[in-house]
């Protein structure tokens, strides 16, 4: 094959297959470049960014087109596209259509509750795209270079949207910290990769399943033992660092406080689904093999990461909860939240690890409710954000003791937040519980029951702080006492919209289910 | 007119709608009007339930109790049964129907494979494998790749269990709800009020009504947040905030263990429903409670696994029904408005426990060490809240004392395990809501009549001041002694009916718990006309607080008082005498499995009352003895001497006038010292260890988050050697 | 086997990769100034860099079977490039602390706690 076939080959598949499946980040992509424009050559329009980036996202979301895939319609396994760096399936239509519904819920966030200053707007939304851009890179990577890229690509934005508050000690600190502690975790991450790929001979995550399979089926595989465990546990961090799971979490508290609330909800629903997606994907790459001699040489592979996804889950679940107690700060408290869900949204990918050998069914129905998990969290954390953003604008504080009373200041707001933290804490008949439950049933499965008996643990143990909270607004007053907060209808509204589907989902999860259960049926 | 689908809609859904309006508008709108709603929804659902009643007896007709035969259960019977199953009707247990709403879940799981040793071990499926291949078509849950997927149909039943249990909690949320008219007239949350009656009214009617397990338990959380959005009503009283958080935290504990029955259930049967999923004619799922496994109890897990399960849901039930060691929050929740107190404390959440125990009852049959369990801590339970109830001064932690102890009555009813025991367990609940709720409500107007004052050495001889309170209190009271006619006097004999026979058949266990029984109903009387005395009678004592114009309340409350004063004078007579109400539960199907499965020992051609005269005897002996024993104690003091003398004058019994001091000496030294005592060391233990217990559990979290801080201290380069360390400890996790 | 005696081969560059990378980390784990974390960082990455041109270098390992080829070298450009714009942003945030708190020390970054 010479010179020019291969571009002519590389053409025809970029130009026929590939940009069609590509065309959500292309979405994206015009829409970055939209914005930079807009504010050059339209100054005035001071609600562009908002508008823009509304349109761009739904655009997004309609080239993605989840309906034709999720109801079936299509029957398209999965393709890879782009030579094989990227692939293309049901799981990444999904994930990424939720990706994309929650960019347009988040500018309509940004949109009602406001940023520091507005004429930062453009850069914020251009961050955040740019950040959705790598997650994209991120759901769909089937290539090391790709998970690396996507992994900076959703990073480095979110560094500087950390720091956006200017002037504010504490947010800079937090921007440093993040940016600090990522930079890192990507460094090891990177090295860990260059030994996985060298020792594999591949960077191509398939041939590097199959490989290791020989390789392991071959017998030479104990003078690189070494080497593969210590570079799968590299990569591992740099995935856990994206996940916040102890103890590579530590970032993620003070990165909360010192940022935005809004920032703070991009980062624990977006960067949290996205990475949970990647390690479905890297899972299977390490696991999963479509030879059945392969697929059994691969046993020990699984083991080892339902071991270690296993352990990282329990532990960063208990962790999260514990240390949620007693903590002053509304949004370090959802902070620590967000670590124990990362726990909990951990578990099934551990029990799919188990499964994935014997059971493909079970593994898949695992890897549902992952995705169902990661679709009822994100309502959860954004209602829980956005009632943080609106508190901090009608109270000035993000406290816990501003939400005093807040029953008798704002009724529909504290109704809607209490509604969000029992879904959170998994009590029926909310979402969280349907969504704890799938993924509890996935655990048990898989056999793991130490792993379900710290699952239903901290289900009991995250009840009490939760319950602070609607404590403190339902029976402390507040010691101004200032009425009724001003709180615009359009907020309202919103915290309403996204509350509902946590009641909705709760009495008729099936309606979700079945989605989620669309979108595991092309992996493996 | 309606059927049954229609009905068992309409009776949930009213209430839900007027919920929703009443919290819409309640605040800006409905105002002081804010009732009507919900009065009307409950209206509606009590004639609705009273039709479901006619309809479900209509339809139980073709049904009788089956004839005994040996064979029942024997596989040999059993393949011609199974060949049979299309068409139903002739040979099903019991009545029941279901109406399927919609598909709440379907979560798939996979078909077992290799791993199946996981499941748990085949203990109590002994026959299981070769039944399945024998009958072929009956898919039977466990092990059965088909029936794997976990599928929760949003299902509603009709039965005779679930329609006397809807006709009771919406005939007593009415009777309540039109109470509260006028009992918080006033209050500044009074479409709150209405909104969460509302919802416990919605949440209670469907808590028995579903067919499933999951949505049992999602209701049963639901009746407990209202339980503890209403406990917690007056919120600004710091008391009433710590017992509503007190009573979601003890029931949390029930709660778990009932979470962990139902998932023990979801693991031994493979479905969670009650009744059979039929499609197409063919049974495609065997429900837990359903029709197959009914007619062949070999299906039903035995040994441990059916003790566990069992063990579990008790917990679950003890939680919900304060019995014993997890009581302690039902008193403490009297902090509540009255009528919430007779609504839910009293009448209809708390027996939620006796439901689900009467619910399962074929699971209880399984497991004999089970039942003794529940008759153990029923029969403790009586025990322990009548002694308590003696010492308390607060008259409405006198009645909740003495809820705690009938609902112990109904637990040693439904422990006994016999077709009698659980219909007599269930006839007492049916009884008690109706003569406990109307002293939950008596007491409230005279809470309201005395300013909130609730204390009974601060009352007395408020008989005239508030007659009709007196009369219908006397009548409560008379009703939970178990006096003759009136209703408590039948259930409660019926339970002890119940279990003398079984003691009968042979156990020492229930003669202990026979004359436990008996000493309770002595000790229920003495405290209930304890409070009765010193609250109506002797010196006419006024506290401040009702600002010198204390009178009877207003005709919202007095009202139902009155009507409820009848029930309890009549219901009892009534379904007791005539045997209405054990037979028609017997349509049951759980209970009807009953019949068919023990062989009585007890002639049922005769109602059980009569045939057991010397019970009946000796249970009315102690209940006048209880009474006469308060009369003796209580109305003694000050000016009521006299008038005691004229009583005991009149009764020709002065030589015992004057004995009168002596047993009073005698009493003291040897009743009260060591009643006193018990009861303190029984509030001490409840105090300490019990609370300690659970307050231990409360900290221990909060201690390990706070140990655990200080390691976010904020150094990025801490975090990086964590993040280091972290990876070498994993690293060398793998190669040690 | 004495890595001193072999001809250079692929060990040797992994090692000078590893020395980089251990270097790097320590770096940033030690150094208390904001800069010279970065320094570390960059040190990391290019030890992984080094690790993936050896692997993808034809003359070390092109008769073996786990070769990588142009894809070990298409990965450490676009880790330069990278690297590039991670410190970019990196310093632009440190700066931006700078001028809040008028100090690199990462050390003072601990208000943040709890």
């Amino acid at each position: 094959m010479n010179f020019f076939e291969i571009v002519e080959n590389t053409l025809r598949d970029t130009l026929g297959p590939s940009l069609t499946a590509f065309r959500p980040e292309m979405a994206v992509c015009a829409t970055i470049v939209a914005l930079l424009l807009t504010r050059m050559l339209a100054p005035r329009w001071k609600s562009s960014p908002f508008w823009l980036t509304v349109v761009g996202a739904a655009a997004a979301l309609w080239f993605a087109a989840p309906w034709h895939y999720l109801s079936g319609e299509t029957s398209e396994r999965a393709a890879t596209i782009f030579t094989g760096m990227l692939v293309f399936d049901t799981f990444s239509v999904y994930m990424r259509s939720l990706l994309f519904v929650f960019l347009v819920f988040f500018a309509v966030l940004v949109r009602v509750t406001g940023v520091p200053e507005r004429e930062d707007l453009t850069e914020f939304f251009v961050l955040v795209l740019g950040a959705a851009l790598g997650m994209c890179l991120m759901l769909s990577a089937n290539h090391m270079l790709v998970v690396f890229l996507g992994i900076e690509m959703a990073s480095v934005p979110s560094y500087v949207m950390a720091g956006m508050i200017r002037h504010r000690r504490a947010s800079s600190e937090a921007a440093l910290k993040y940016a600090v502690y990522g930079a890192a975790t990507a460094g090891v991450m990177l090295y860990g990769i260059s030994l996985l790929v060298g020792v594999l001979g591949s960077a191509h995550l398939p041939t590097m399943g199959t490989q290791l399979a020989d390789m392991l089926a071959g017998g030479h595989f104990a003078d690189r033992t070494m080497v593969l465990v210590l570079g799968g546990l590299m990569v591992m961090v740099g995935l856990a660092f994206k996940l916040s799971a102890v103890p590579f979490h530590f970032w993620l508290p003070d990165v909360f406080e010192g940022a935005t609330a809004e920032v703070a909800a991009f980062l624990s629903i977006a960067s949290k689904a996205a990475a949970m997606g990647l390690l479905v994907r890297l899972v299977i790459a390490f696991g999963y093999a479509p030879d059945a001699t392969q697929l059994a040489a691969l046993a020990p592979a699984r083991q080892y990461m339902a071991m270690l996804i296993g352990t990282l889950a329990a532990v960063t679940c208990t962790f999260g909860n514990l240390a949620a107690y007693g903590q002053t700060n509304m949004k370090r408290l959802l902070g620590y939240s967000t670590i124990a869900h990362a726990g909990y949204m951990m578990m099934p990918v551990a029990a799919m690890a188990m499964l994935m050998g014997g059971e493909p069914a079970a593994a898949r129905s695992a890897v549902s409710a992952v995705a169902f998990y990661v679709a009822v969290y994100l309502f959860m954390n954004l209602g829980a954000f956005a009632v943080v953003a609106l508190v901090r604008n009608a109270a000035g504080s993000e406290e816990i003791d501003a939400y005093a009373g807040l029953i008798y200041r704002s009724t529909g707001v504290a109704v809607c937040f209490s509604i969000i933290l029992f879904s959170l804490v998994g009590l029926p008949p909310l979402a969280g519980f349907a969504a704890k439950f799938v993924a509890f049933a996935s655990v048990y499965d898989a056999g793991m029951l130490a792993l379900l008996a710290v699952g239903l643990l901290n289900t009991v143990l995250s009840l009490f702080y939760y319950l602070r909270v609607v404590k403190v607004m339902v029976f402390d007053t507040a010691e101004d006492a200032s009425g009724a907060m001003a709180m615009a209808t359009s907020a309202g509204l919103y915290l309403l919209i996204v509350t509902a589907p946590l009641v909705v989902w709760g009495i008729w999860w099936n309606g979700l289910y079945a989605w989620a259960k669309a979108a595991s049926a092309a992996l493996s | 007119m309606f059927d049954v689908s229609t009905l068992l809609i309409l009776i949930p859904g009213v209430p839900l709608l007027a919920t929703l309006v009443t919290a819409a508008l309640g605040r800006w709108v409905l105002g002081r009007r804010s009732h009507v709603p919900v009065v009307a929804a409950t209206a509606i659902s009590l004639a609705a339930s009273l039709l479901l009643i006619a309809e479900v007896h209509h339809g139980a007709q073709g049904w009788h109790v089956p004839e005994r035969s040996e064979g029942r259960g024997d596989s040999a019977n059993h393949a011609l049964r199974s060949s049979g199953r299309a068409t139903q009707c002739e040979d099903q247990i019991g009545y029941e129907q279901t109406v399927t709403l919609w598909t709440w879940a379907a979560v798939d799981q996979a078909p077992r494979g290799g791993q199946s040793h996981l499941r748990g071990e085949n203990a109590g499926w002994p026959r299981h494998d070769s039944r399945a291949a024998k009958t072929g078509a009956v898919p039977t849950g466990r092990d059965d790749a088909a029936s794997r997927d976990f599928r929760i149909d949003v299902t509603l039943r009709a039965d005779a269990l679930t329609a006397i249990m809807l006709a009771v909690v919406s005939f007593v949320s009415l009777v309540v709800a039109v109470y509260s008219i006028g009992y918080m007239a006033g209050d500044p949350g009074y479409w709150r009020f209405f909104t969460y009656i509302g919802l416990f009214v919605f949440s209670m009617l469907m808590l028995v009504s579903v067919s499933n397990f999951v949505l049992l338990y999602v209701f049963w959380e639901a009746v407990g947040l209202c339980s503890y959005l209403l406990i917690g009503y007056w919120y600004d009283r710091p008391a009433a905030a710590a017992a509503g958080m007190k009573a979601f935290l003890v029931n949390r504990v029930g709660d778990f263990g009932f979470a962990l029955g139902v998932f023990l259930l979801w693991t031994t049967y493979g479905t969670l429903d009650f009744h059979d999923t039929v499609a197409g004619g063919a049974v495609t799922s065997v429900g837990i409670l359903g029709q197959t496994r009914l007619a062949d109890p070999a299906m039903f897990a035995t040994g441990a696994t059916a003790t566990a399960i069992c063990l579990l849901l008790l917990l679950g039930a003890c939680g919900k029904s304060a019995q014993f060691p997890l009581h302690v929050w039902l008193p403490d929740a009297m902090e509540g408005p009255s009528p919430v107190s007779a609504l839910i404390h009293a009448a209809t959440m708390v027996t939620a426990g006796v439901y689900l125990v009467a619910r399962c009852a074929p699971l209880f049959a399984a497991s004999a060490d089970a039942g003794h369990v529940v008759a153990v801590v029923g029969g403790f339970t009586a025990v322990l809240g009548a002694v308590i109830a003696l010492t308390q001064t607060d008259l409405k932690r006198i009645l909740a004392y003495s809820t705690i102890s009938q609902l112990g009555y109904m637990f040693l009813g439904l422990g006994v395990g016999t077709v009698l025991g659980v219909t007599a367990g269930m006839f007492h609940l049916f009884t008690h809501a109706f003569f406990k709720a109307l002293l939950f409500l008596a007491a409230g107007s005279v809470m309201h009549a005395m300013g909130d004052v609730i204390d009974i050495r601060r009352l007395g001889g408020l008989r005239r001041r508030l007659p009709v309170t007196h009369w219908t209190f006397l009548a409560g009271c008379l009703a939970l002694a178990g006096v003759l006619p009136f209703a408590g006097f039948w259930s409660k004999d019926m339970i002890l009916a119940a279990v003398h026979e079984k003691a009968g058949a042979g156990g020492a266990l229930y003669m202990v718990l026979y004359f436990a029984a008996l000493a309770t109903t002595f000790l229920t009387a003495l405290y209930t006309f304890r409070a009765y005395f010193v609250t109506f009678f002797g010196v006419e004592k006024v506290p401040e607080e009702a600002g010198g114009h204390a009178h009877e309340s207003g005709r919202a409350m007095t009202g139902p008082l009155v009507i409820l004063a009848v029930c309890a004078v009549a219901v009892g007579a009534v379904f007791g005498w005539t045997h209405g109400f054990a037979d028609f539960l017997r349509q049951t199907p759980s209970i009807a499995f009953l019949d068919a499965r023990t062989a009585p020992m007890f002639d049922e051609s005769q109602p059980p009352a009569t045939a057991h005269l010397a019970i009946v005897v000796l249970s009315t002996v102690a209940a006048l003895a209880g009474i006469a024993l308060a009369a003796a104690l209580y109305l003694g003091s000050g000016a009521a001497v006299s008038r005691l003398a004229r009583v005991m004058n009149v009764l020709g019994l002065y030589r015992l006038s004057r004995g009168k001091f002596f047993f009073d000496e005698l009493y003291r030294l040897v009743v009260v010292r060591p009643l006193a005592g018990l009861a303190r060391a029984c509030s001490w233990a409840d105090d300490r260890v019990v609370d300690g217990l659970v307050d231990l559990c409360g900290r221990l979290p909060p201690a390990l988050g706070s140990a655990l801080r200080p390691m976010q201290n904020g150094m990025i380069q801490f975090y990086a050697l964590a993040m280091i360390l972290g990876l070498l400890v994993l690293f060398a996790a793998v190669f040690l | 086997m004495n890595l001193l005696t072999q001809p250079v081969g692929l060990a040797h560059y992994l090692v000078v990769g590893a020395i980089l990378f251990v270097a790097g980390v320590v770096c940033m784990a030690t150094k208390r100034n904001g800069i010279g974390v970065l320094m570390g960082i960059e040190l990391v990455l290019n030890g992984a860099n080094l690790n993936f041109v050896a692997f993808g270098s034809p003359s070390l390992r092109a008769d073996s079977q786990y070769a990588i080829g142009l894809d070990g070298h298409m990965a450490a450009l676009f880790v330069i490039v990278l690297a590039a714009a991670e410190a970019a942003v990196a310093l632009a945030i440190v700066l931006s602390f700078y001028r809040d708190h008028a100090t690199v020390d990462v050390d003072e970054a601990d208000e943040l706690e709890g």
